[in-house]
């Protein structure tokens, strides 16, 4: 063995012999607690010194939290309370023109009984002016008054109503186009001689063009534009009834109609549609 | 007995056959014409492409391709390929329902026809989400049948591969990430504004038809209070579900509003409410495909914590429905007409 190997064993053998591993057992267990706590207070110490160090930037990240959440939550009330109050947007204008399309084609199927009385302005001829009734789906009598002189006829449409969606749905033949053997002097207000050609004349794109008040309500003008068709329609609707009152539209070079509408609801006996007065609240709407 | 080249060549024709018998049936169910959109399988086929490359690094997408040649990978990258197929599936998904809100928007804003040519044009919009759900379907099963199968190590005939970890490779910011990112946006972009600045006939902002701006208020409110809840998990997952949360609470919104309105039978308002649907769907959609799902992706690859995938899924496959079945209902209620109450 070395040197310095006994120099080892001697230092070991007094170490032992000083401090003999004798002590009682309670002397024993409150030194090896004492050992242990004394770890755990200097990790505390440490924890204690780096809260103290970021305290500042906890309670900055917080107030950075806390004013996120408050600016998102003013975005959501904001964009709740603009959606109540604001004005049409873009897409919900476009939204809008259809849905005004698809409501009053709805209403106008509802009324199969209609008087209108409609002024046809060419250039260089007479006034005609024309009286056009809805007796039922199936028949519309047409007094055509020119200079003076009272002519009657009676058309009858080739098929009776059909539902909205089904006009969606199928578009097969169109049969609101107007018969071979209607009379040319008919032309002109083909598209007012029953409810069908009334819906595909106004099928198109509305596009509110003006309001006016009348009698307690609003009447609200419509441009009614289509690819098919390339005169545009301006339809005047009543509000309260939600119906049209008035319809100008270009139907040839100089030529233009103006139509104003009277509308009986459908339940009302057809016996009754001329001379009888009908009350708005019960549905009509008389033009002025 | 068949050689395994043999099995693996009937294998390919078998899919192929019963593929394009999937394809005749399609057509046959109705005229081919009625299906085909090319804007629109453009859109799906080159947003998906751009979002799968935003998500993952080409070698991975090498390694992707070389598998289904038939070469194996490790084993700690086995996982990552049954997520690929799943994620490239979700892509062609979501990409797919975001081309029907688009093609909703433009044919509500371009037609010039009555409410005929109206509904056609609003049927046809559903178009990308058909191209969406097939291409999805196709992708989504090799990434299910890889997760059914057993790991490639301990397939006896197939050695484990050895080399770098392709799941190791984690970095966000890479060349191809920028390029599916510049492309999603190029497609997005030509997709929505480029379209409506060619139509003469709106004198709106283009931007003005997609982001209605009090939905945009309260998705974007809406995303910053959820996800501040969910931090600091995941940013990428937080995000996707914030904002799919906040967009299904505004298209609910939405809908109470339009119940409101049409009891009224107020037309202004019912075409607010549902332009208030289809821009919280719509933003709601955009931001999960530009932010979410390329950061989704980042992490998942990667060793950051996740949030529970249960409901990462639900976002990615259940959201994206629910805005289909309201876009159907945005449509019923815009060609239908209703009653004025007396």
């Amino acid at each position: 063995m070395s040197r310095g190997g006994h120099d080892q064993l001697d230092v070991d053998r007094i170490l032992e012999q000083a401090f003999p591993d004798d002590l009682p057992a309670d002397a024993e267990e409150m030194m090896g607690k004492q050992l242990d706590r004394f770890p755990q207070r200097w990790v505390e110490k440490e924890r204690e010194d780096a809260l103290v160090s970021i305290r500042p930037r906890r309670w900055s990240a917080a107030v950075a939290r806390v004013s996120l959440a408050s600016v998102s939550v003013l975005f959501i009330i904001l964009g709740l309370s603009l959606r109540s109050s604001s004005p049409q947007a873009d897409l919900g204008s476009s939204l809008a023109s259809l849905q005004w399309a698809a409501f009053f084609s709805g209403r106008i199927m509802d009324f199969q009984s209609m008087e209108c009385a409609v002024r046809l302005d060419r250039p260089e001829e007479p006034l005609k002016q024309f009286v056009i009734q809805w007796i039922s789906p199936e028949e519309t009598r047409v007094r055509l008054v020119r200079a003076g002189e009272e002519t009657m006829l009676t058309v009858h449409p080739p098929r009776p109503e059909r539902s909205v969606l089904e006009f969606i749905a199928e578009p097969g033949p169109d049969e609101t186009a107007a018969p071979p053997e209607l009379e040319a002097e008919l032309r002109p207000v083909e598209g007012l001689l029953s409810s069908a050609r009334l819906r595909k004349l106004l099928d198109g794109r509305w596009q509110l063009a003006g309001i006016e008040r009348r009698d307690g309500c609003d009447w609200k003008s419509f441009s009614v534009s289509s690819s098919l068709d390339t005169s545009s329609s301006r339809i005047t609707v009543d509000t309260c009834t939600s119906l049209p009152v008035r319809l100008e539209k270009e139907v040839g070079p100089g030529e233009k109609i103006e139509a104003l509408f009277r509308w009986v609801p459908r339940s009302e006996p057809r016996g009754l549609l001329f001379p009888r007065h009908v009350s708005r609240s019960e549905g009509e709407t008389t033009p002025s | 007995m068949m050689t395994p080249g043999r099995k693996r060549t009937l294998g390919v024709l078998v899919r192929t056959a019963v593929l394009v018998l999937f394809f005749v049936g399609i057509i046959l169910s109705g005229r081919f014409a009625d299906f085909w959109h090319g804007a629109g399988f453009f859109f799906v086929v080159g947003g998906a492409i751009a979002l799968t490359l935003m998500g993952f690094s080409l070698s991975q997408l090498g390694a992707a391709a070389r598998h289904i040649a038939g070469r194996p990978l490790l084993e700690e990258d086995d996982f990552l390929l049954s997520y690929f197929w799943e994620a490239l599936g979700r892509n062609f998904w979501i990409l797919g329902v975001l081309g029907s809100v688009v093609n909703f928007v433009l044919n509500l804003v371009q037609a010039s026809g009555g409410i005929q040519d109206m509904a056609f044009r609003l049927a046809s919009s559903f178009r990308p989400a058909v191209y969406g759900l097939v291409l999805g379907l196709f992708c989504g099963l090799p990434g299910l049948k890889h997760s059914l199968a057993a790991p490639p190590s301990k397939r006896p005939d197939q050695p484990a591969q050895s080399g770098r970890s392709l799941s190791k490779t984690v970095s966000l910011w890479r060349i191809e990430s920028g390029v599916g990112l510049f492309l999603l946006i190029a497609i997005l972009f030509g997709t929505t504004v480029f379209r409506l600045q060619q139509n003469p006939t709106r004198n709106f902002p283009p931007l003005g038809f997609f982001l209605d701006w009090p939905a945009v208020l309260v998705v974007v409110g809406g995303t910053f209070v959820v996800t501040m809840f969910l931090w600091p998990r995941a940013w990428g997952a937080s995000l996707t579900i914030a904002v799919t949360m906040t967009g299904l609470v505004g298209a609910i919104v939405g809908f109470l509003r339009v119940m409101l309105a049409v009891s009224h039978a107020n037309i202004s308002n019912v075409a607010g409410s549902i332009a208030f649907i289809i821009s919280s769907c719509f933003l709601a959609l955009v931001i999960m495909v530009v932010v979410g799902i390329p950061l989704s992706d980042w992490e998942r690859r990667s060793s950051h914590p996740k949030l529970s995938s249960p409901l990462l899924r639900l976002s990615w496959y259940l959201f994206p429905f629910l805005v289909l079945i309201f876009l159907v209902l945005a449509f019923i209620l815009v060609v239908t007409p209703f009653q004025k109450p007396a």
